[in-house]
C-alpha cells in the first residue's frame, strides 16, 4: 500500500501525528497551523481519511476519552506510518532536485543566451 | 463561544444529519465525529452546521452507502462501462438518426426535411456526452459530471420547450429538387419514413442511461 504520492489531506494528516497522538479537532487545527492556513480540513474528509489510513494500518485508534459530555477519540500514527512519511520525504526531495537543477539551467541558459 | 453541551440543539441536528451513514459506520464513528463537528463549531462560534458541512456529511454518507453496496474498484469499472457505452449510443444515434449523411435532400418532398446534421437536438446530446467521457479521461470528473446533468435536464425539458414552442427548432421545409428526387428512388431512402414526419420534435432519448453513470461515480 507504499504505492503512489500521498493525497494532500492525508500528507498533512499524517504529519500532524508525527507529534504525537490526537484527537479530530486537534488534527484539523494542527494542519491549519502546520499548513500556515492553506489547508483547512473539513471534519468529513479528516473522518473518511482517517477511515481509509487505519484500513491501511497507517493510523490506529489510541483510545476514546469524553470531555464534558463529547467523545474525543485519539489517533495514533504507526510505525509503518512513519516508514510511509520518509519514503514520501524521499520522493519530494528527488523531484525538488530534479526542479531546482532544471530551474538553475534554464535561468543559466537564457542569461548565457542573451549575452 | 459558548460551548454546545451534550444534547444541545446542534447536537441533535448533526446526529440527524449522520443517518445518511450506513448503521454500520455509525456505530463505530458517529459519537467522535459528531464530537469533531461540535469541537469545529464552538471553535467558530457558530449554533448551527453550515451548508458547505451539511452538502458534505450527505456526499460522503452516500459514497460510504455505495461502498457498502459495490466495491469501489468495481464502481468503477462499472462507471466506465456506462459512460462509454453511453457516449457510443449517443454517437450512433445521432449519426443514424439526426445526421445519416448517407441520405441526400429530402426524401419525402412533401414532408418536413428532418435529416442533417443539426436538423434536431441530437447533436447536442452527443457532444455532451463526448464533453463527459473526454473529460473523465482528462481526469476532470466534476467537468464530465456537470456534462452529464446538463444532458439529463436538456433532455428532460427539450420535449416540453418544443411543445411550447412550436417552430423554433429549426426544422425547415424544403421544396423537391432534383437530389431529393434522385434519394427518393435510391433505396436507402425506403426505409427513412419515420425520419420525416412532419413536425415531430424529437430529442436525443440517450440521456436516460446517464443517470446510472452520474449516480455512480461519485
Amino acid at each position: 500500500m507504499s504505492s503512489g504520492e500521498l493525497r494532500e489531506p492525508v500528507f498533512w494528516i499524517l504529519t500532524s501525528l508525527t507529534g504525537g497522538r490526537q484527537h479530530g479537532y486537534a488534527i484539523i487545527q494542527a494542519v491549519s497551523d502546520l499548513s500556515e492556513g492553506r489547508v483547512a480540513l473539513a471534519v468529513t474528509t479528516l473522518y473518511a481519511s482517517l477511515e481509509r489510513l487505519q484500513k491501511d494500518g497507517l493510523v490506529q485508534g489510541d483510545g476514546d476519552e469524553v470531555v464534558s459530555g463529547r467523545l474525543r477519540r485519539y489517533f495514533a500514527i504507526t510505525s509503518e506510518g512513519e516508514q510511509r512519511l520518509a519514503d514520501e520525504a524521499a520522493r519530494l526531495d528527488a523531484k525538488l532536485r530534479v526542479l531546482r537543477t532544471r530551474l538553475g539551467r534554464a535561468s543559466t541558459a537564457t542569461s548565457g543566451g542573451a549575452a | 463561544m459558548t460551548a454546545q453541551r451534550s444534547g444541545s440543539p446542534l447536537e441533535a441536528r448533526y446526529r440527524r444529519l449522520t443517518r445518511w451513514y450506513p448503521r454500520t459506520w455509525r456505530a463505530a464513528n458517529e459519537d467522535a465525529f459528531v464530537g469533531t463537528l461540535l469541537d469545529v463549531a464552538d471553535a467558530e462560534g457558530r449554533a448551527a452546521p453550515t451548508r458547505r458541512e451539511r452538502l458534505d456529511i450527505v456526499g460522503h454518507a452516500v459514497s460510504a452507502r455505495l461502498d457498502r453496496i459495490v466495491v469501489p474498484h468495481v464502481r468503477d469499472a462499472g462507471s466506465t462501462i456506462a459512460l462509454t457505452m453511453g457516449t457510443g449510443f449517443a454517437l450512433a444515434e445521432f449519426l443514424v438518426s439526426s445526421w445519416a449523411p448517407w441520405i441526400h435532400g429530402n426524401p419525402v418532398p412533401e414532408s418536413l426535411v428532418q435529416v442533417g446534421p443539426f436538423r434536431d437536438t441530437g447533436f447536442v446530446f452527443a457532444a455532451l456526452w463526448l464533453v463527459a467521457l473526454a473529460a473523465a479521461l482528462a481526469g476532470r470528473l466534476a467537468v464530465g459530471r456537470v456534462a452529464l446533468v446538463v444532458c439529463i435536464l436538456a433532455a428532460v425539458v427539450t420535449p416540453y420547450w418544443f411543445v411550447r414552442f412550436p417552430g423554433g427548432a429549426g426544422v425547415s421545409t424544403a421544396a423537391p429538387s432534383p437530389s431529393s428526387r434522385r434519394a427518393r428512388s435510391s433505396p436507402s431512402s425506403v426505409g427513412r419514413s419515420a425520419v420525416t414526419t412532419p413536425l415531430r420534435p424529437r430529442s436525443g432519448g440517450s440521456c436516460s442511461a446517464s443517470r446510472a453513470t452520474a449516480a455512480s461515480s461519485t
